[in-house]
């Protein structure tokens, strides 16, 4: 994979997390729901950040909306898709960090440590090799 | 303390790997390393040459590893009430170290701080040191795949600083 692909991917991936936090955040109350907003803007943070340095028209387009792997109506549902979300996107950013090299291979290896850190923080238990079943 | 000893300590762990370059390491996964072309004398399944810029990288994470597994297991040790918590802590820093392949020595036994604490936080200090170092070693590492893995335990080492930290609370 090409350190762009992987960037592309990555610009999708953000993208997906953005739309499931907008969703996580509606259905969280008080403390959670602030964690929900706070994950949803580093999610944007990073988004722009990758998308930045896409060539233009290369950037790939947000949907209008995702599929969950199951619904998300009650807190435990959108915690738990909290946790999902932030270790797949340990996955996508190891294999930017393994595609890319110099500060983008270094701010892949942070997001993905700050993924694996909010997954955490949502209460899932801390993996060997973080990522998202 | 004598002059020697004091130069010694001077030494840091990465001086000193870097002077050992070119070694030959004990290898237990040779899978996950690239081995050094394929002649009749090759060497044996356990013991390996490796390139050597990715001997470094390999043997400064099995060393880092190393050292946090004798940190928690001596915490655990000295205090039991904690196994539950920080056995599976423990348990992945086993997996990371068997992911480099590299068999490394134990280091030199410490004696954990004697409250919960202050043991708790002596931990959190030595998973924020590894996780900065292997954020390090990423931009060390040269095999797209290693880069992979080592990503996955800096990771990895970030959410632990988490988990010692909600222990920590709870205390």
């Amino acid at each position: 994979m090409s350190s762009q692909e992987a960037r592309a991917i990555a610009v999708a991936g953000e993208d997906a997390a953005i739309y499931a936090y907008g969703v996580i955040s509606a259905v969280l109350s008080n403390t959670d729901h602030r964690r929900a907003l706070a994950a949803l803007r580093a999610h944007q943070s990073w988004r722009d950040r990758l998308a930045a340095v896409l060539p233009a028209g290369t950037t790939p387009t947000a949907a209008i909306a995702y599929d969950f792997p199951y619904p998300v109506t009650d807190s435990q549902q959108a915690v738990h898709l909290a946790q999902l979300v932030e270790n797949r996107l340990v996955v996508v950013y190891a294999d930017l960090a393994a595609a890319a090299t110099g500060d983008e291979r270094a701010d892949a290896v942070l997001a993905a440590s700050e993924c694996a850190t909010r997954a955490v923080v949502w209460g899932a238990p801390s993996q060997a090799f973080p990522h998202g079943a | 303390m004598s002059p020697q000893m004091d130069q010694a300590t001077a030494i840091t762990r990465r001086q000193l790997l870097r002077r050992c370059a070119g070694t030959t390491l004990a290898v237990g996964a040779v899978g996950a390393l690239t081995a050094c072309g394929s002649t009749a004398d090759a060497p044996s399944a356990t013991t390996t040459s490796l390139p050597a810029d990715g001997n470094l990288v390999y043997l400064d994470v099995a060393t880092s590893e190393r050292n946090l597994i004798a940190r928690y297991t001596e915490i655990i040790a000295a205090h039991p009430q904690l196994a539950p918590r920080l056995q599976p802590l423990l348990q992945q820093h086993e997996e990371h170290l068997a992911a480099t392949g590299v068999e490394v020595a134990d280091p030199p036994a410490l004696a954990p701080p004697s409250d919960i604490r202050s043991a708790l936080g002596a931990l959190r200090q030595a998973e924020l040191t590894a996780a900065a170092e292997r954020r390090e070693s990423c931009q060390l590492a040269s095999e797209p795949e290693f880069v992979r893995t080592l990503t996955f335990i800096a990771a990895s080492e970030a959410s632990h600083i988490a988990v010692l930290k909600s222990i920590g609370e709870g205390q």
